[in-house]
């Protein structure tokens, strides 16, 4: 659930609500249908053409969603920064700040439940935006609570080479037992 | 026979499927009419240190209201703002308060002296009172259930909260 919540665009989201809305009008309309017009069993099989369309429109949203992202954001010059975060006991997350190339993209406050879906393995995309093909440099700043109760920033960056398939970078947070510290670990995907 | 009944499936499916369309376009338009649009989405954070951001409210009747404590109606509105989060939070019923004193910790004062259990947030930057084009305080906003804005305040009177109560009511019970 929080996976789809955070990766869905508000447009798309729109969408994804309006769905199941319009697919309950159709089983009140259905509902009333049945009263006086359809026997049990045309009812149910009403009842199974509406599941069925309505898995249809949740089907086309998703794809209507997939096309968009790929007109906005083509692979030749795609680049996407997602935070994960692990363990989490010497770092409360408070915000990341994201800078690409000198510039401000991203500041992302999260909340209690946006932290928790992390710590559970949820993966949020932070940024999608297009690049030229050459070389960048990322600038990732946490914000939060650190070890003992105290206000912690940290930076972190990467220079990454822009090719011609999208780039995927993480901004992953971790525990480093040893140190009783956290760490903020910037990689790419290949 | 079987074709017949499979023709007519076909016919109230497609009946239905128009009849929903048309339902559905009705909805739009009677939210253009009331100016229903979608509430901008923004988190914040709260003088308590945590980041509330607006969408995880999405489900609940939601009153947003932007003041500053040098302002008396908005004093008076969050003193009433917080009889009625305190009857009707149970009911899902959310208030976000938006506070941009200049002197954070007037604000501090006031949420401490009045008890108030609701959510008060920072817009250092104004950021969020220009997104819901706040001109002039108090200003309240009424969310309904599907994350549009459906009714708006630009000012309080003593005693108002009845009113506001009452479209909570309405927006809660659609």
């Amino acid at each position: 659930m929080f996976p789809m919540k955070f990766f869905r665009s508000t447009g798309a989201r729109a969408a994804a609500r309006a769905a199941p809305r319009r697919a309950g009008w159709l089983a009140m309309l259905a509902g009333c249908g049945a009263v006086g017009l359809v026997s049990a069993e045309e009812f149910s099989a009403i009842d199974r053409d509406v599941e069925a369309l309505k898995q249809e429109v949740l089907a086309l949203n998703r794809d209507l969603f997939l096309l968009e992202e790929e007109l906005l954001f083509p692979a030749n010059t795609q680049v996407a920064v997602f935070v994960s975060m692990d363990v989490g006991e010497f770092f409360a997350l408070d915000a990341v700040s994201l800078r690409l190339n000198g510039r401000e993209v991203a500041n992302y406050l999260y909340t209690e439940r946006e932290v928790e879906a992390l710590l559970r393995g949820g993966v949020h995309r932070l940024y999608m935006g297009n690049v030229r093909a050459g070389e960048h440099e990322l600038v990732a700043v946490f914000t939060g609570i650190g070890p003992h109760g105290r206000e912690y920033r940290r930076g972190a960056e990467l220079s990454f080479a822009k090719g011609i398939g999208p780039k995927y970078v993480e901004l992953r947070i971790s525990d480093v037992e040893r140190r009783l510290q956290p760490e903020f670990v910037v990689r790419k995907w290949e | 026979m079987a074709a017949n009944a499979k023709r007519w499936d076909v016919a109230m499916l497609a009946g239905l499927a128009m009849a929903t369309f048309l339902l559905g376009a009705g909805s739009a338009s009677r939210a253009g009419e009331t100016g229903a649009d979608a509430a901008p989405d923004f988190a914040l954070k709260a003088f308590d240190g945590r980041n509330h951001r607006l969408s995880e409210l999405r489900g609940q009747v939601v009153l947003i209201n932007f003041w500053t404590s040098r302002c008396g109606p908005c004093r008076a509105q969050m003193s009433e703002l917080a009889e009625l989060h305190a009857e009707l939070s149970g009911a899902g019923v959310g208030v976000l308060s938006v506070n941009f004193d200049s002197d954070p910790e007037r604000a501090r004062e006031f949420i401490t002296t009045h008890g108030i259990a609701f959510p008060v947030l920072r817009d250092d930057g104004r950021e969020v009172s220009r997104r819901y084009g706040v001109r002039g305080i108090p200003r309240l906003v009424m969310i309904d259930r599907e994350g549009l804005i459906r009714h708006v305040y630009n000012d309080h009177r003593t005693g108002q909260t009845r009113e506001y109560r009452a479209l909570v009511l309405d927006l809660l019970e659609e």
